[in-house]
């Protein structure tokens, strides 16, 4: 279990997160989302103990996290930009993560063999998408029970991110861990993760289960024999559309009541369009950059 | 890990069947269909939903049989890269409806017998109401009914005739 209580943090003068409050059940799979700059990455930095908050506190298995050695064995932090020495390569990189971790040799030959990657060639030569793989192998070999993932889809491509997914699912089944992974990839995170927090304004805008947040929520796009206005429809959405005579409408509710009442309208077509978490997502995020 | 064979009627290639839907995780689909699972995730709504469609039309079509384990929440997750908790949802969601039933400690299996014609009817006027949308006609779709019934239409009139 994860908490964290009134914590700001600052850099300088300027606050990235404000009185911010948020807990990760054990066992879950976290997505964290949120535009460039909200404090994805400063979260995760305070959670792995590297950031010291100015403010409040954050408790792992209700211990506080910071300095404290012992809790960070059982934390693994990969970075958004994964530092390494020069001359590394990945069985160098291996050896040097044994002296933190519990580290597994036969799970991390697993996912090397299944990436393909190779052990002696030095790591400036991988593209940024194979040093990415090499870390996310090096993270499931440490078999932390916390997993802490900023922006760990970039650069992997369609099938490394399948790979990815699967061993994720693997180790924590396994160990019982729990997975905070920030990402811009709505799509992957809405595969793999249970529970999702949005990080605007310096502060959790919303956050829960995710399968619960797409529950009520339905997309239709509409056509008229004429064009047709928001005060038209004579029921609440949540978003509306319209280009004429077609319209697009995000409502929450009862599915079957929303297409009664839609065919009161006399449409000509009808088309349910998924939701899914982008969806959401922007339709959230409207109006925090300006138009195009 | 059990297999199964792949019955996708149309779009094979990842091409959608029904106005209105949309292809969504391409490339999660091809991996399916390389497992063999030929899993067709439409995004029409919840990842969870799709699974429950998609061995519905299994059961109904007896690919999977009475009695067939399904796999295990955790295997099916693992083979997909989705959340356990995803699989386990869908699975409440097809026992809810009597498409199969859990033994403890054992696992999943399909119930055929019990099958009720309601969900079946339902999902098979939403399609009805899709291809009336698109410009077909009552008598066009009677003839189509009629010919897929050709068979059962003429037992029917023997055991009139009888």
């Amino acid at each position: 279990m994860i908490e964290i209580k009134n914590v700001t943090k600052r850099y300088g003068k300027i606050a990235a997160l404000s009185d911010f409050n948020l807990s990760v059940k054990s066992g879950s799979i976290f997505g964290l989302v949120g535009i460039n700059g909200a404090g994805k990455s400063t979260l995760l930095r305070l959670l792995a103990g590297v950031f010291r908050a100015e403010e409040g506190e954050i408790f792992v298995d209700g211990e506080p996290i910071f300095e404290n050695e012992k809790k960070k064995k059982e934390i693994f932090f990969l970075p958004d930009e994964p530092f390494y020495l020069p001359g590394m390569n990945g069985e160098r990189m291996a050896d040097l993560y044994k002296a933190f971790y519990n580290f597994d040799q036969t799970v991390f030959n697993t996912c090397i063999a299944a990436y393909g990657l190779s052990l002696k060639a030095p790591l400036r030569t991988f593209s940024k998408g194979m040093k990415r793989q090499l870390f996310v192998s090096l993270a499931f070999a440490a078999q932390p029970k916390y997993l802490l993932l900023d922006e760990v889809f970039d650069g992997l491509d369609p099938a490394a991110r399948l790979v990815f997914k699967r061993g994720l699912v693997d180790l924590l089944a396994k160990n019982g861990g729990t997975a905070v992974i920030s990402s811009h990839s709505l799509r992957e995170l809405e595969d793999i993760c249970d529970s999702y927090g949005v990080i605007d304004g310096k502060k959790i805008m919303s956050s829960g289960v995710l399968a619960d947040l797409l529950e009520d929520m339905y997309k239709f796009q509409i056509a008229f024999n004429k064009p047709v206005l928001k005060e038209d429809l004579g029921f609440e959405c949540v978003s509306f559309e319209s280009s004429g005579r077609i319209i697009k409408i995000v409502v929450r509710g009862k599915r079957e009541e929303y297409l009664a009442k839609i065919d009161k309208l006399k449409p000509l077509i009808v088309d349910e369009v998924p939701v899914d978490f982008e969806e959401f997502f922007i339709s959230e995020m409207q109006g925090r950059y300006g138009a195009i | 890990m059990v297999r199964y064979t792949i019955i996708n009627t149309v779009g094979t290639d990842g091409t959608v069947d029904t106005v209105g839907t949309r292809l969504r995780r391409k490339h999660d689909f091809r991996a399916f269909r390389e497992m063999g699972m030929g899993f067709r995730l439409k995004g029409i709504k919840n990842i969870y939903e799709e699974i429950a469609e998609q061995y519905k039309s299994y059961i109904r079509a007896g690919v999977m049989r009475d009695g067939e384990k399904l796999p295990s929440c955790r295997e099916l997750a693992i083979e997909m890269g989705i959340n356990p908790n995803t699989v386990e949802r869908a699975y409440a969601q097809l026992e809810q409806e009597g498409f199969v039933y859990t033994v403890p400690k054992k696992g999943v299996f399909v119930r055929f017998e019990n099958q009720n014609t309601q969900s079946l009817a339902r999902d098979a006027r939403a399609q009805i109401a899709g291809f009336r949308a698109a410009g077909l006609t009552a008598k066009q779709l009677n003839q189509i009914v009629k010919e897929v019934f050709a068979e059962d239409i003429r037992k029917e009139e023997r055991n009139d005739r009888d």
